[in-house]
């Protein structure tokens, strides 16, 4: 028959057996155990149990363990690991202090003041883009795709062609969320993307090519041009471009340092 | 030399006297290191790990007992080889049964010194059984009873080296003691008298 106890109970008579008891505790127990035979046979059978165990004797030592200099010396890996650790530590937090000095202190910015609300509004475009019908009016014509004297940088973000600047060419982000429709004799657009019907535009014998006075500047799909301000701010800036090199640096560190101490543990 | 000497001594870089304190606790911290894998090969691995790892850590002792902070130590390794093994399960190439075991860790112990064969078997069945109760222990109820039932440690040191409080130390002995008292019915009779409950001597 087993006696049903509470585990504070069991606790309370196992540390009774080790006699680390309070004097109220085991006064309470003794009393207890002269009263109820179940609680009695409970008592007995854990001490039984301990007696068994604490008669197991203790094994000696197959041989010595004491360590030889072979033993302790360094391993060659293990002298990169503080570099690895405190490199990756350095280098995150010197991309966290350079984000948020760029992008959220516009007080500390190093990047053009215009930058943050664009920076914003980027990710909204770029969502919009792979659906383009849905794109407001508004949106649609803000745009900044349209380059004259370079390739086309259009198309979900993809870029501009080999051969265009930085200068003029806003990194590809900000493509806009339908292509512009142009002619080439090689590859005809897309049937999509072509007009219905084409119509010359007055003295400019290419369909959306602008004035002679707007060459090299940066226009919105209605074809005005640009605020300096937004076009500034839809490139990179070279802070945050900096930022992410040390957080990759970061990543890259944290990860041989990983590898060391694994190596290490093994 | 006292232990404290020696301590100052091996943390400076002495690695004699820090191996006179391993030879002061290496019985210790194997037989610890033995219950806790139940196997002799990777009981004196994890050992030795232990003792290299404690003299690289030697800047991180505080104080307090030596004792303790060794065999947390060695706990620690003991943790980490059961870790690896359950991520790498292994099967064993010695006999899984009791009669067939040739693992009979020094059957004289408990023995009577006039025991037929007979007897001599039963000790080394109670010893497997005893082997097998401990290792179904969980691995943290597991080093609690070893440390106090069978090295006989006081328990603040076992908390100091489980760092546990003491309430913990308590709540985790009793409930080991009685998983082993009831793991221990299963082979009533191959328990010696003295160590048999009544009611089991009347099944």
């Amino acid at each position: 028959m087993s006696v049903k106890l509470s585990p504070q109970e069991w606790q309370l008579i196992s540390s009774y057996l080790d006699n680390q008891v309070t004097a109220e505790e085991k006064s309470a127990v003794e009393t207890r155990l002269k009263q109820d035979e179940q609680y009695h046979q409970a008592v007995d059978g854990l001490q039984r149990t301990r007696a068994l165990l604490r008669s197991i004797p203790a094994r000696k030592a197959p041989r010595s363990f004491a360590l030889t200099p072979a033993m302790v010396a360094p391993k060659p890996l293990s002298r990169w690991l503080p570099v690895f650790n405190w490199g990756s530590i350095a280098a995150s937090a010197a991309a966290v202090i350079l984000f948020f000095a760029t992008n959220l202190l516009p007080g500390l910015s190093l990047a053009p003041q215009a930058g943050a609300p664009m920076a914003a509004e980027a990710p909204a475009v770029e969502m919009a883009a792979p659906d383009a019908g849905r794109v407001e009016e508004s949106n649609y014509s803000r745009s900044p795709i349209i380059l004259w004297g370079a390739p086309l940088a259009y198309g979900k973000g993809g870029g501009g062609g080999a051969d265009t600047s930085m200068e003029k060419v806003p990194g590809g982000m900000g493509g806009g969320p339908e292509p512009m429709p142009t002619l080439s004799l090689e590859q005809p657009a897309a049937p999509e993307a072509m007009p219905t019907q084409i119509e010359p535009l007055p003295g400019n014998p290419i369909l959306g090519l602008p004035d002679a006075e707007l060459a090299g500047r940066e226009i919105d799909r209605a074809g005005n041009p640009l605020p300096a301000g937004e076009a500034e701010a839809l490139r990179i800036s070279p802070a945050n471009l900096a930022a992410a090199v040390l957080a990759f640096l970061a990543v890259c560190l944290a990860i041989a340092a990983f590898t060391i101490r694994k190596q290490l543990r093994s | 030399m006292d232990e404290a000497r020696l301590i100052e001594f091996a943390r400076q870089g002495d690695l004699e006297a820090f191996n006179r304190l391993v030879l002061q606790y290496q019985d210790m911290a194997f037989n610890l290191a033995y219950r806790m894998l139940g196997e002799d090969d990777p009981a004196e691995d994890v050992t030795q790990t232990a003792f290299i790892s404690a003299y690289r850590s030697l800047s991180t002792y505080r104080g307090g007992s030596f004792k303790a902070w060794i065999l947390r130590m060695v706990t620690n390794a003991c943790y980490d080889e059961l870790r690896r093994r359950k991520r790498r399960p292994t099967i064993a190439l010695e006999p899984a049964l009791p009669d067939e075991d040739g693992e009979m860790e020094s059957p004289a112990w408990m023995a009577d010194p006039g025991a037929g064969p007979e007897e001599q078997m039963d000790q080394a069945e109670l010893q497997q059984a005893l082997k097998r109760c401990i290792q179904a222990l969980p691995d943290d109820f597991r080093s609690i009873v070893i440390m106090i039932d069978l090295q006989g440690m006081d328990y603040l040191e076992v908390a100091e080296a489980a760092s546990c409080p003491l309430g913990t130390i308590k709540s985790r002995l009793a409930r080991a003691r009685l998983r082993l008292r009831d793991c221990l019915r299963n082979f009533w009779e191959l328990l010696p008298s003295q160590f048999r409950l009544d009611e089991e001597g009347k099944r």
